[in-house]
């Protein structure tokens, strides 16, 4: 695990710090500013999801122990508004049940306080590639959408059903249209979603979220 | 005198008559009743004083003034010195002229010639009355105190400040192991080398203060030396008797050993202190996990800026001062977990109890370290309204921050999550009491009955021991406090508790 991330993919991102304890809030911006990581404290959850809007996407570093709004509950509203963000966890020490909650909640890692540089640089490692990952699903997502918005009714339903798995010639049955049709909002699809294959087309829509065709009954 | 004649008469001699009425007067001053007789004890002849007191005109009927039950003994008295010739003495009580019996002495001594034969009987009778009665209360008194004296278990004492000397009672030398004091008196000094030395001179004094000054009673506890070189915890109390000027005479008083109980309530005294203790511990211990984390966090601040600043410190490029910060950072943390952990040992080490005058606030200061340590309760919001007039109590620093510990985490625990969250510690001056105030928002007492609230093993909390309130009023009890709660009329409950005011050094 590299100690030094100077040259990684962190340098770009951000660390949300949240922690209602000030020492370990002010000590967590101090080692990894130390490690040359941006980090942004807040002092409780709620602080937190106030700013989120106007917050690039980073990683999360969040204590489950806090007054008024847990960790857990933090975790929950990052849901609810589909923030896909990494989280790792804060725990005391022997919290091993707590992390797990917390792991089944989607956090990506825990650490146990007090915990070494290594440990949580490590953690933030693999965090900060989910994090790269997850954005470019993201990115990938937004555009599928774009593209499958470009469709027509009729190139949609094409698609649905190849996503079905059916042949051009059942879906020319299917939909009662003449096979070279089919072909021809088959030609238009593919181009408007730029793709170069059909491999491709399907993996485009199923990010756009299009759901397969229903089998046609009989 | 009984057997009076009717014929008094006869030749008297001159000499005599006139020392007869010199004796006649000198006794009618001396309100004495003088008599005489024939040889044979007839004839009997009083003055005037006689008839005055018992309104018996006739001498012949004086038998008749001696009270039923003495009559006959009187008599037969009179009888036998007639008889013999031996002067007549008696004592017995008289009907006066209200009805009432008043003790005589009677005395009578015949006159004899020179040939030894009786020519008369003289005699004086005279009113004893009052000194027989005092002689009588006297023996009443003394049966008393020696009855009072078994009784007790007091060894009774007698100071004569004329001699210097102490009387002691029968049973001292039994109940102060001092073979010596069956002597039954000692001088004064005696007793006060028995005293022990720490005690002897502030003793010493406050009794000559009290014999010195105009008060009636003095009392002292003391060590007292027994012969085998052991000292008995005394109690001493006395009163001072004074004459007509004010001056002290003597005093008198009783001794009890109170050794045995100073023991048994230094006993209970020690097996209370040791459940205060457990209880503290075993708080504590559901504290564990609690505590164990907020120690986490300042031990993760350490952690982190020592980290950080190692790497910085690789790094020339970095100005030294952040560096400074850094470490500046981590001594702060450190200290806060040590503070925490000073807490947490104070509570559980097994201190002496000690009552000094303690500052009230550092005192509340300190337990709210521990009481608002987790995430939990610091969430609520709590402010401190504390009167400077009620900065100083008399206290044992550790058990007082029990009470203020358990009583804050009773109102954490109560005070859920409604709108209005709020946990105010108050204090304010309440005659020779400073009075404690912990106030919250929450759900209220549950019980019907106040008074159960500090019952032992009582709770209304699905966890609870329901042992913190039955401590916290031992507590506060054995510091000579009250410990009451009620519910607030804006909803939530109050718990109030005094403790005796201390006086600072400038106060005094």
């Amino acid at each position: 695990m590299p100690a030094n991330l100077k040259d990684g993919p962190l340098k770009q991102h951000s660390v949300y710090v949240i922690d209602d304890d000030r020492d370990v809030r002010r000590s967590l911006s101090f080692m990894l500013s130390a490690a040359e990581i941006r980090s942004h404290p807040f002092g409780s959850g709620l602080d937190f999801l106030e700013a989120l809007p106007d917050l690039e996407p980073g990683c999360i570093l969040l204590d489950l122990r806090m007054p008024q709004m847990d960790g857990f509950e933090v975790m929950d509203a990052l849901a609810e508004r589909k923030v896909d963000w990494p989280v790792i966890v804060m725990t005391g020490h022997g919290e091993v049940p707590v992390a797990v909650r917390a792991m089944k909640l989607g956090a990506v890692d825990f650490v146990e306080k007090p915990f070494s540089e290594q440990a949580l640089l490590g953690c933030f490692n693999q965090a900060f590639g989910l994090l790269k990952d997850r954005e470019a699903a993201g990115r990938r997502r937004r555009e599928a959408h774009e593209r499958a918005a470009l469709l027509t009714g009729r190139e949609k339903e094409v698609l649905r059903s190849l996503l079905a798995g059916q042949s051009n010639k059942e879906i020319a049955q299917s939909l009662g249209i003449s096979l070279r049709t089919v072909e021809m909002h088959r030609g238009n699809m593919m181009d408007r979603l730029q793709a170069s294959s059909l491999a491709e087309a399907l993996t485009l829509a199923l990010e756009a979220g299009i759901e397969p065709a229903q089998a046609p009954a009989g | 005198m009984a057997e009076a004649s009717s014929d008094p008469g006869r030749e008297a001699d001159e000499r005599l008559r006139q020392s007869e009425e010199m004796h006649r007067l000198t006794l009618e001053l001396t309100q004495q009743i003088v008599w005489t007789t024939e040889a044979d004890g007839s004839g009997l002849i009083m003055s005037d004083r006689y008839r005055e007191l018992t309104g018996i005109e006739d001498a012949a009927d004086s038998a008749d003034s001696i009270h039923p039950d003495d009559r006959a003994g009187v008599l037969e008295l009179w009888g036998a010195a007639l008889e013999s010739g031996r002067p007549f003495d008696v004592e017995c009580r008289l009907r006066m002229r209200d009805g009432i019996f008043r003790f005589f002495h009677i005395r009578g001594v015949p006159h004899r010639d020179e040939q030894g034969r009786i020519l008369r009987w003289y005699g004086i009778t005279a009113d004893v009355d009052d000194q027989k009665q005092a002689e009588i209360a006297r023996l009443d008194m003394e049966e008393r105190y020696r009855l009072a004296q078994e009784a007790t278990n007091d060894a009774i004492w007698d100071h004569d400040f004329t001699d210097a000397t102490i009387e002691w009672s029968e049973n001292a030398a039994a109940i102060l192991g001092v073979a010596q004091l069956r002597l039954g008196r000692t001088p004064a000094s005696w007793w006060e080398e028995r005293i022990h030395p720490d005690e002897k001179l502030s003793l010493l004094r406050s009794l000559s203060d009290a014999i010195g000054g105009s008060s009636r009673r003095w009392s002292g506890t003391y060590r007292f030396r027994r012969d085998d070189g052991s000292y008995a915890d005394v109690l001493d109390r006395g009163f001072i008797i004074r004459d007509s000027e004010g001056r002290a005479v003597r005093a008198v008083g009783a001794i009890s050993d109170v050794t045995e109980r100073h023991r048994a309530e230094a006993e209970i005294r020690r097996m209370q202190a040791e459940l205060i203790h457990v209880s503290r511990l075993s708080a504590m211990g559901a504290m564990a996990s609690t505590l164990a984390h907020e120690l986490n966090q300042p031990l993760a601040a350490v952690t982190n800026f020592v980290s950080g600043a190692k790497r910085i410190a690789e790094n020339p490029e970095v100005p030294r001062s952040v560096l400074a910060e850094a470490l500046e950072g981590a001594e702060t943390a450190a200290r806060r977990a040590a503070q925490i952990l000073r807490r947490v040992r104070d509570l559980v080490s097994r201190g002496k109890v000690s009552v000094r005058t303690e500052h009230l606030p550092q005192l509340i200061d300190e337990a709210c370290v521990l009481a608002f340590i987790d995430a939990e309760a610091r969430g609520i919001p709590h402010r401190l309204e504390l009167d400077p007039a009620a900065q100083w109590v008399r206290a044992d620093r550790i058990q007082i921050q029990q009470v203020l510990i358990n009583l804050v985490r009773n109102a954490v625990e109560a005070i859920g999550e409604g709108d209005r969250r709020e946990i105010v510690i108050a204090s304010r001056p309440n005659g020779k009491m400073v009075e404690i105030e912990i106030a919250d928002t929450g759900t209220g007492i549950a019980f019907d009955n106040p008074d159960d609230l500090f019952s032992e093993f009582v709770t209304t909390k699905s966890g609870g021991m329901g042992i913190g309130l039955p401590i916290s009023r031992t507590i506060v009890e054995a510091h000579g406090g009250q410990i009451w709660g009620e519910n607030r009329p804006g909803g939530g409950a109050v718990f109030r508790f005094t403790l005796p005011r201390g006086r600072t050094r400038q106060q005094r």
